[in-house]
């Protein structure tokens, strides 16, 4: 629907606890992110299991140091998962125009702002995309389509200062599509800036000897 | 005695093999059921309903070829058979339904095409119908 993967202006790292709840699987996966973006993920699982996941442009490689395996992806778009996706458009809002997204409307009430923003492509699913903030921090936003269905909403709190950028330390996602809701819970912990991520995560490499399983769309 | 020794061997190794055999399985059918449940979500059948009614057979050969791929926000913390199961399923499932959608894209245009043939060779015939009268 939305790459919004271009967007943030930061590098950031921290621990990340994302819980999802949904009609086939409830599950829970910890770990540690890393974020360069526009170009670069890598987030480092260690429940359920040991995996890596990161990216080298829109290749999404996978590989588990204990059973030794992985596996590389390749795509035509860049796929971020969404542990580093969710925090993007807490940084700059503004930045959706640039996504072909225009601001139509604006309310402000009992101190909550909500702006709505429409795809400037008329064949988009999309109706709108609302963001309501509370003391000028994203609070909630929502994905509205030509039926007025909101199809995902992302609510934003536990806000902390880190580097004098408010980030929002949970996260929840909720998702409804064709009649199936799906719920992800995201908490960071321990996030800090950086200028740079370390060579050795910004340069990860899989050891040459791991036969990589690889799949090309 | 030996043939005792060996069934107790047998068992004991059956016993610890079959939870990892169970577990491996467990992953692999959720990993499937998954999949088919993500793909039917992301992949756009109206577009491929497009493609066949615009492009015809192009589009069902673009259908076949382009396979739609998963969020790699589904494999994350995912074991390494669940990630194998689950992408095998979505690439499937996914080519599935975009060609199915291309060819009824593909025989919408064949009737349409049929339709528009037929009805100019009605009104010629009605034409040459006319001059003859």
């Amino acid at each position: 629907m939305l790459n919004l993967s271009f967007v943030v202006i930061a590098t950031f790292t921290g621990l990340f606890t994302q819980i999802n709840v949904s009609k086939i699987q409830n599950d829970t996966v910890k770990g540690r992110f890393y974020m360069n973006p526009p170009s670069y993920y890598l987030m480092h699982v260690n429940y359920p299991v040991d995996q890596v996941l990161f990216n080298r442009g829109d290749t999404t490689f996978i590989y588990y140091p204990e059973t030794r395996e992985g596996f590389k992806l390749i795509s035509n778009y860049s796929n971020s998962p969404e542990v580093s996706k969710s925090l993007i458009p807490v940084f700059k809002d503004e930045y959706l125009t640039k996504l072909g997204m225009i601001l139509v409307k604006s309310d402000y009430k009992n101190g909550v702002l909500t702006k709505y923003y429409s795809p400037t492509d008329s064949k988009s699913k999309l109706k709108f995309i609302k963001i309501v903030y509370k003391n000028h921090l994203i609070n909630r936003i929502e994905v509205i389509d030509r039926d007025n269905n909101v199809v995902k909403r992302s609510v934003y709190g536990n806000y902390k200062r880190v580097n004098n950028r408010n980030i929002p330390m949970r996260i929840k996602n909720y998702s409804r599509i064709n009649k199936d809701s799906a719920v992800s819970q995201i908490d960071y912990d321990s996030v800090i800036y950086r200028e740079k991520l370390p060579d050795s995560i910004e340069n990860y490499k899989i050891p040459p000897e791991i036969k990589l399983k690889e799949m090309k769309w | 005695m030996n043939i005792k020794r060996f069934i107790t061997i047998l068992l004991a190794f059956v016993m610890l093999v079959s939870p990892v055999i169970l577990n491996a399985s467990q992953d692999a059918s959720s990993a499937i059921i998954a999949a088919d449940k993500d793909v039917k979500t992301n992949t756009n059948g109206l577009l491929w309903l497009g493609a066949g009614c615009m492009f015809g057979l192009l589009g069902v050969g673009a259908a076949y070829i382009m396979e739609p791929s998963p969020k790699a926000s589904s494999l994350l913390g995912k074991s390494p058979e669940y990630v194998a199961a689950y992408t095998d399923e979505y690439k499937l499932r996914g080519r599935t339904i975009q060609t199915r959608y291309a060819w009824a894209g593909t025989f919408i245009r064949i009737t349409i095409y049929g339709v528009y043939f037929l009805l100019i060779a009605t009104a010629r015939e009605n034409i040459y119908s006319i001059s003859i009268d």
